[in-house]
């Protein structure tokens, strides 16, 4: 493996030598902050993106980190860079959710887990491209133009997050944060060829994420390895009264329980039992995917799991019933944006308050945002609401009921996380239902509120990554994290190949 | 297909105006998604038209009655893109 960056690589590394006293915080902001200057442009990874702010909080977390380790404190992230989504609220950083309507938004107040990043060292390092108000799946719905790929950036790199996830895999930052409604952290991070983790619904605080999808929204983070995402995971998690759709359950030790289990299981899944999701295979399957699909099965059983197959029988009915249910919340989610209190205002709308509604919101909205809150607004309207959201609200509940049924055949389950490896950049924005129907293996535990993740699992012919998806029972992260890591020390995928550009 | 007038009418209902150009573009794209949608008819649902449910069936828990200092109007105020003292400004409401 290529040694490019020179601390380790990793969130787990930079925080432990920050916290021996062997490295500097401000040694580390620096090197990514050359990183970043030189190579986002390439990628259109970053909205914001400000060396010298970055640098300066960096400078004011090194003290904050050096006065806590003397009273004994500890930092999980001292001194790790993590670029946030656009959609997750900074205060007095611009957080735009990629729209022209809150093109010059800074928000009043940071999002919970902004704080909890900072309160464990971290420095936050700009501002992350993505889908506009993450309805999307190429990242490419961006008032501020599409990010690319990184291994090929002629290709989209997956989305809505899709420059949290461009900027991880090129090591632009260590840790990303994304927010996932429907796959958009596990779906780029499998395009990316880097790991994404969606935590069970209800695991993370929203407060401070800007709603799309309110009973689907989760944030997740980016990372280059599993256990990365443990430890990211286990700072962001927990209970916020500020959100009280947020759980109320003990804190979790995934990290932790991580650390002995690697110690324990002698990189064995002895005992484990992995259901095979039987749906995997079907006709739209790629030919490179399914290759890295039946490989990362026969790797699961060389290291002792034993696979059984499992069969989620209604899954062909998930992305209407995905696509009907967020539509309907964003509609809904998105009528709070009218030129008022904050964001754009038409300065070319007629008299009345209702014309300066329609022109703001008119101007305000890209293509792909207007489809969907009309799509909401119609499955909602009165005549179709039985027909379509009615029928979905079944439908998530029938997808619950297989999905706990899977779930006591089998610890975990697997699946492809995407039928396909990147697009190209174009190809699908013509035809929003082709780019929905690439959705199917993320959006069900969207639906049904599992955590899961992706995590690299070779390449297709033209060499772009292909990621597995490990899926587990509600709140079960610390189970999660330890199936893919005995998946990822057999393999080592994270590390054996890495993006051309820029290196 | 749905006609340029239930587009039309859609858009009014999320407070959206669109032009000339948009209009058969998503005639065209909301058409093709509203016809996917259609296989929800086929869906077996054993459920029956009583169920109801919270499909999370997450608590959702109160937090304590406590006072806290919120944000202050002058920084709120800061966001409006058009104001006058400590009041949005907007079109005029009643004739």
């Amino acid at each position: 493996m290529e040694e490019l960056v020179p601390f380790g690589n990793s969130a787990s590394a930079i925080a432990a030598a920050v916290s021996a006293g062997q490295l500097g915080v401000e040694e580390v902001c620096r090197f990514y902050a050359d990183r970043t200057d030189a190579l986002h442009g390439q990628l259109n990874s970053h909205i914001t993106w400000d060396r010298e702010s970055f640098l300066a909080e960096g400078q004011q977390q090194a003290e904050r980190i050096r006065e806590g380790l003397a009273g004994g404190q500890q930092f999980p992230l001292a001194g790790v860079p993590v670029l946030v989504k656009d959609n997750i609220c900074t205060r007095g950083i611009p957080t735009t959710a990629a729209s022209k309507i809150l093109q010059n938004f800074s928000p009043l107040y940071d999002a919970t887990v902004i704080t909890r990043l900072r309160e464990a060292g971290a420095v936050i390092a700009g501002k992350a491209n993505m889908d506009e108000f993450a309805m999307g799946s190429s990242s490419e719905s961006s008032w501020f133009g599409p990010v690319k790929n990184p291994w090929d950036t002629e290709r989209v790199p997956g989305g809505s997050s899709g420059g949290s996830a461009a900027a991880v895999a090129l090591d632009l930052v260590p840790v990303a944060l994304g927010s996932d409604t429907g796959g958009s952290v596990r779906q780029p991070a499998s395009f990316c060829g880097i790991v994404g983790m969606k935590p069970t619904w209800g695991r993370v605080s929203r407060y401070g994420l800007i709603a799309y999808g309110s009973s689907l929204d989760q944030i997740g983070p980016l990372t280059r390895n599993i256990s990365d995402a443990a430890l990211v995971h286990d700072v962001i998690a927990g209970h916020d009264s500020r959100d009280s759709t947020s759980a109320d359950r003990p804190d979790d030790h995934c990290y932790a329980d991580l650390l002995a289990f690697q110690k324990e299981s002698g990189g064995r899944y002895d005992g484990f039992t992995i259901g095979v999701l039987k749906e995997s295979y079907g006709p739209g399957l790629g030919g490179g995917v399914r290759r890295a699909f039946d490989q990362a099965l026969s790797e699961l059983e060389k290291s002792g799991a034993r696979l059984v197959e499992v069969s989620i029988p209604d899954l062909r009915f998930a992305i209407a019933t995905y696509y009907i249910t967020a539509t309907a919340e964003a509609s809904s989610n998105l009528s709070r944006f009218d030129g008022i209190r904050y964001g754009y205002r038409s300065q070319t709308s007629g008299p009345g308050l209702d014309d300066l509604y329609l022109s703001s919101r008119s101007e305000g909205f890209g293509r792909e945002v207007k489809q969907r809150i009309m799509l909401g607004a119609h499955v909602l309207s009165s005549g179709y609401y039985d027909a379509y959201y009615e029928k979905a609200t079944h439908a998530r509940q029938i997808l619950r009921d297989q999905y706990a049924a899977a779930f006591k055949k089998a610890d975990l389950i697997v699946c492809p996380t995407a039928p396909k490896t990147a697009f190209r950049l174009g190809e699908n924005l013509d035809d929003s239902l082709s780019m929905y129907l690439g959705d199917i293996f993320t959006i069900s535990l969207n639906l049904v509120g599992n955590p899961g993740l992706s995590l690299p699992c070779g390449f297709d012919d033209a060499g772009l990554p292909v990621g597995i998806q490990f899926m587990a029972p509600q709140h079960q992260e610390s189970l999660l994290f330890k199936g893919a890591y005995i998946y990822e020390q057999s393999t080592k995928w994270t590390e054996k190949q890495r993006p051309h550009s820029g290196s | 297909m749905i006609s340029k007038e239930h587009v039309v009418k859609t858009a009014g209902l999320a407070r959206l105006r669109l032009t000339e150009e948009e209009i058969p573009h998503f005639q065209e794209q909301l058409s093709r998604v509203l016809d996917f949608f259609d296989q929800m008819d086929q869906l077996v649902d054993h459920l029956g038209n009583d169920w109801r449910g919270d499909v999370l069936g997450t608590p959702t828990p109160e937090r304590p009655d406590e006072a806290v200092t919120g944000i202050a109007i002058e920084d709120v105020m800061d966001s409006a893109p058009q104001k006058k003292g400590t009041a949005f400004q907007v079109p005029k409401i009643i004739e």
